[in-house]
């Protein structure tokens, strides 16, 4: 055989880029809507632990209580949690004690629609407009609950 | 040597590259600042190959331990499943492609639609257990990178599937 693909699979990775490039340009014009009063949700098992103001500058901590500000709390060992801070607007997850650590890494979220995922805590951050209940995917939680 | 013993010796090769490009592929990083769970797929040329190559149970088997003997060295408990399952449903796609002749893709345009499927599959387990489907924001930037990935594994796959000489001494 001549070459390494063909036609076809060209064309199919073409058009297959064209539709996510539509789609992820779609999302992120959607994202840009409501810069102002964007707020943080914090979200484990389904359930809203907590939402706060993204202006609401401050170092955070998750843990099986809740969210908590400031906080210099001790972890007791094997109580799972995560840090994060917010600054500017921007939220970022400093520290976790999941075994992946995959929260920490992930970039920092400050537009609408953004998120950090814990998936070994089954927690995540979300940035939301004024209304979450507007144009946010998250009304379809119900199916899982 | 005996067929059935050299069959074996290749199968545990097969299983033994799948997990080392697993776990060096886990230990590169820069893909993770983008969206979690994304990875290059390296492994998944030993997936597309042994699709191409050996039969559909053995490739299966090899996918399977290699994913469990990945977890139980480099990742965990949600890294199994995540990779189990979009594993699995990217195997399963692959398989149907291939056998239909579905657009009469070659071995490049195979491994696309396993690597999108792959995410396809860990997103889908992601949703479930964090329970939110707003995780699917994700999907367009780890399709555009699963093609990009995919059509590379395709490329190497398909230098190995047709090396010849290799496979006539599987008998």
């Amino acid at each position: 055989m001549k070459r390494s693909f063909n036609k076809r699979d060209l064309i199919l990775g073409v058009v297959l880029l064209l539709l996510f490039s539509a789609l992820y340009i779609v999302q992120s014009s959607l994202g840009k809507n409501s810069e102002n009063d964007l707020k943080l949700i914090v979200v484990r098992d389904g359930k809203d632990l907590a939402t706060m103001s993204v202006s609401d500058d401050g170092d955070y901590i998750v843990t099986q209580e809740g969210v908590f500000k400031n906080s210099e709390m001790d972890i007791e060992d094997g109580e799972g949690y995560n840090r994060f801070k917010i600054e500017d607007g921007i939220v970022d997850v400093t520290s976790a004690s999941c075994p992946d650590g995959l929260c920490t890494k992930m970039k920092k979220i400050s537009r609408q629609g953004e998120m950090i995922v814990c998936l070994p805590h089954k927690l995540y951050f979300k940035i939301i407009g004024k209304m979450p209940e507007e144009g946010d995917g998250d009304s379809i939680d119900a199916i899982t609950d | 040597m005996n067929g059935k013993y050299k069959r074996i010796v290749f199968l545990a090769l097969m299983v033994s590259i799948a997990l080392v490009l697993h776990i060096v592929e886990s230990g590169i990083p820069a893909l993770v600042f983008i969206v979690p769970g994304l990875r290059l797929g390296l492994a998944n040329i030993v997936s597309v190959v042994m699709i191409y190559r050996f039969r559909v149970s053995e490739a299966l088997g090899v996918l399977v331990l290699r994913i469990l003997m990945a977890s139980i060295f480099a990742g965990g408990v949600s890294m199994f499943l995540y990779s189990i399952s979009g594993g699995l449903l990217s195997f399963v796609v692959m398989l149907l492609v291939k056998k239909f002749n579905f657009l009469k893709l070659s071995v490049s345009g195979v491994s696309m639609l396993g690597a999108i499927f792959f995410n396809v599959g860990q997103l889908i387990v992601a949703a479930i257990m964090i329970e939110t489907l707003s995780i699917m924001a994700y999907l367009p930037v780890m399709g555009i990178a699963s093609i990009l990935t995919g059509f590379f594994v395709g490329l190497v796959s398909k230098y190995l599937i047709e090396r010849e000489s290799l496979w006539k001494q599987l008998g």
